[in-house]
């Protein structure tokens, strides 16, 4: 049997990062959207699956500029993918955007795995794709650095600080991948990803889940003064934009800079 | 309506992607010293990887199992190749710039499946065989010849400084089929398999520079070739060449500007690092001018480059579309080409003097990047056609036109 594979992908900015000093915001004003290194990973763990016949199907929740970073995850040799538009309003809301990734699933599934990244762009934990599991009730599991498919199931191999590990996880599943070695898109895939590969675009409100939030379920910004203060330090920024591998370290010589 | 002069998101993405494979899986893999073996040995494990990631399969159609991108897409390869090590951009520039692109160009369907296929497919890598020992910047007088024998030709001679020569699959020969008609009808160009008979590899060049990329000797005594081998028409060998030529002068002067790039960026990180007088030395003004001068240089090579390679690709189309080319574009492309050329391997040597002086005693010092790039540098004024053949190409043309560019 053919396994289908679901490959939630985020974006990041590419390029260098400034603070504006007036406001303490982000000024990403003429920056690329990117695949984000996280999901490169998650990708180069899927890839792992293609030998066995894998499907693999990209999907991502534009924030803007979303094409480029869907397409980009095609370029790594994906077969399909599938664009959410019109998310924009509720970016930051790790719930609505597994509500979303779950319809998806739900739509053009059934998946074998959801095999996504552990990280998002600016924090962490990436909340999202755990609860995609937990609405679709399927078993989670993070850090994975191999896996291979198994009878019913998965065979996973995955590094904790007690040591490596080898696991048999249930199909369908959630899979967040660890640091395993990227994947770099070759000609032939960044030639097909543009001139062959269409994207399917779905706008958001096609799903129910934008209807099924209250107002009481929304996550706003709050102008917190001291809080914006403490962000202002762009210095800061950037030390725990590096922290998180989310941009390159001071650049030795002749590297290029973040 | 507005002058478009800007990358592509697909031509983005294929920069970022060759710049972080090559910085990343090939750099910190090259040898660091380039100064063992007979001149240095080609790094073939590295090249393979950069193989099977389809940087040598750059301007094959999809359709010949190639990337199916263009001059623009080879250019970027050839700047970000060449940041990392020019030698390896070498080996691109010798297999993509004048290898592939005379068996793409004027190969028939058998000849183009036959040759051009296995090098989309990233399986075989190639090389261009002119010059000969009394046959350089005058390549009209080589002396190899091709003399019929029932179906077959049999070549002998000697080729000089063939890069890619002691490992390529696939050669491209030229030879003189009629010895009366001179350059203009009497050239052939040839398709030869590293494994024909008469074929043999000679003396492997030790030298100054680029000693990553093989530059070889070749010796063709009686080597059998078939007639389905002739590429293009018999006696239209120097046609083949020289516009192979063109486009592949267009991509060493895009492998300058990526190498010049990543040297001013070894400069500024070294200007700000390195502190005389209580101060870094980028704060005096005279370091201030270098590093700015070497990027004046680069802005007007890099705008250069993709001009003269947009021009090459529209050119090349034609040719591989088997459409009238207008007298009009080929003289634009060749002295786009050469102009491009000449600016762009001149810029790299004032970058590399530069760059020795902000670098002070450590510029000097053996084996260094900057003093091998330094190195590196010198062939790019001298190989495919001398700058100063370039200058004589472009004169040639003022004075056809008048003055008028």
């Amino acid at each position: 049997m053919a396994l289908k594979v679901l490959i939630p992908v985020t974006g990041a900015y590419h390029g260098r990062l400034r603070v504006r000093r007036s406001t303490g915001e982000l000024d990403a004003e003429g920056l690329e959207r990117i695949l984000s290194e996280p999901s490169n990973r998650a990708i180069s763990l899927a890839k792992q699956l293609v030998s066995h016949g894998a499907t693999l199907t990209a999907v991502h929740v534009d924030k803007g500029a979303g094409e480029e970073v869907l397409r980009e995850a095609l370029s790594h040799g994906l077969d399909q993918g599938i664009l959410i538009e019109g998310a924009a309003t509720y970016e930051s809301d790790a719930s609505t955007r597994a509500a979303t990734i779950a319809d998806v699933y739900r739509q053009h599934g059934p998946f074998d795995a959801v095999i996504g990244p552990a990280r998002s762009e600016f924090a962490g934990f990436s909340g999202a794709l755990a609860a995609v599991a937990g609405r679709l009730e399927l078993p989670c599991v993070v850090g994975v650095r191999s896996v291979a498919p198994e009878e019913d199931g998965f065979r996973i191999g995955y590094t904790s600080i007690f040591g490596d590990y080898d696991l048999r996880i249930p199909r369908p599943c959630v899979i967040l991948a660890g640091d395993i070695e990227p994947s770099y898109p070759t000609a032939w895939g960044i030639h097909d990803a543009y001139q062959k590969r269409g994207i399917l675009r779905v706008q958001a409100d096609q799903y129910a889940v934008q209807k099924s939030l209250t107002h009481r379920q929304r996550i706003e910004l709050v102008k917190d003064e001291k809080r914006a203060s403490e962000t202002l330090d762009g210095a800061t920024l950037i030390r725990r934009l590096r922290s998180r591998n989310l941009i390159p370290e001071a650049a030795p010589a002749g590297e290029v800079d973040a | 309506m507005a002058f478009e002069f800007s990358f592509t998101p697909e031509q983005r993405l294929f920069r970022r992607a060759t710049r972080a494979f090559m910085r990343t899986q090939i750099e910190p893999n090259l040898p660091q010293d380039d100064w063992t073996g007979h001149g240095g040995d080609s790094p073939l494990d590295l090249l393979r990887r950069i193989q099977a990631q389809g940087i040598f399969s750059i301007p094959i159609p999809r359709e010949l199992g190639g990337a199916g991108m263009g001059e623009i897409e080879y250019c970027i390869a050839m700047e970000e190749v060449s940041a990392v090590d020019a030698s390896l951009g070498t080996v691109l520039g010798a297999h993509t710039g004048i290898g592939v692109a005379p068996l793409y160009l004027f190969g028939n369907e058998e000849q183009r499946e036959r040759y051009v296929r296995p090098v989309g497919e990233g399986k075989h890598l190639t090389a261009f065989a002119l010059t000969e020992p009394t046959a350089g910047s005058d390549a009209a007088s080589i002396k190899t010849k091709a003399v019929r024998d029932g179906s077959d030709y049999l070549l002998s001679g000697t080729k000089i400084w063939c890069s890619n020569g002691n490992f390529a699959d696939t050669l491209v020969v030229f030879a003189v089929t009629d010895e009366t008609l001179g350059a203009h009808g009497g050239v052939t160009a040839f398709i030869v398999e590293k494994d024909m008979d008469g074929f043999g590899i000679g003396t492997i060049e030790d030298k100054l520079g680029i000693r990553h990329s093989n530059t070889a000797e070749l010796h063709f005594d009686q080597c059998r070739v078939p007639r389905e081998n002739v590429l293009g028409n018999v006696g239209e060998g120097f046609i083949v060449a020289l516009t192979a030529l063109d486009g592949g002068r267009v991509g060493l002067a895009a492998a300058t500007v990526g190498s010049t790039k990543r040297l001013l960026e070894q400069c500024v990180h070294r200007s700000k690092v390195r502190e005389r007088f209580g101060r870094p030395i980028i704060k005096n003004q005279s370091i201030q001018w270098m590093l700015a001068d070497m990027a004046i240089d680069i802005h007007h090579a890099e705008y250069a480059v993709y001009h003269a390679a947009q021009l090459v690709n529209d050119y090349y189309h034609k040719i591989a579309a088997g459409q009238p080319v207008p007298r009009s574009l080929r003289e634009k492309v060749s002295r786009a080409a050469a102009a491009t050329k000449v600016f762009s391997s001149e810029m790299a040597g004032r970058a590399g003097e530069a760059a020795i002086k902000i670098f002070g005693a450590d510029g000097l010092r053996w084996r260094n990047k900057v003093e091998r790039g330094f190195r590196d540098q010198v062939i790019t004024e001298i190989y495919e056609g001398t700058n100063e053949i370039q200058r004589l190409i472009i004169a040639r043309e003022l004075e056809q036109q008048g003055g008028v560019i």
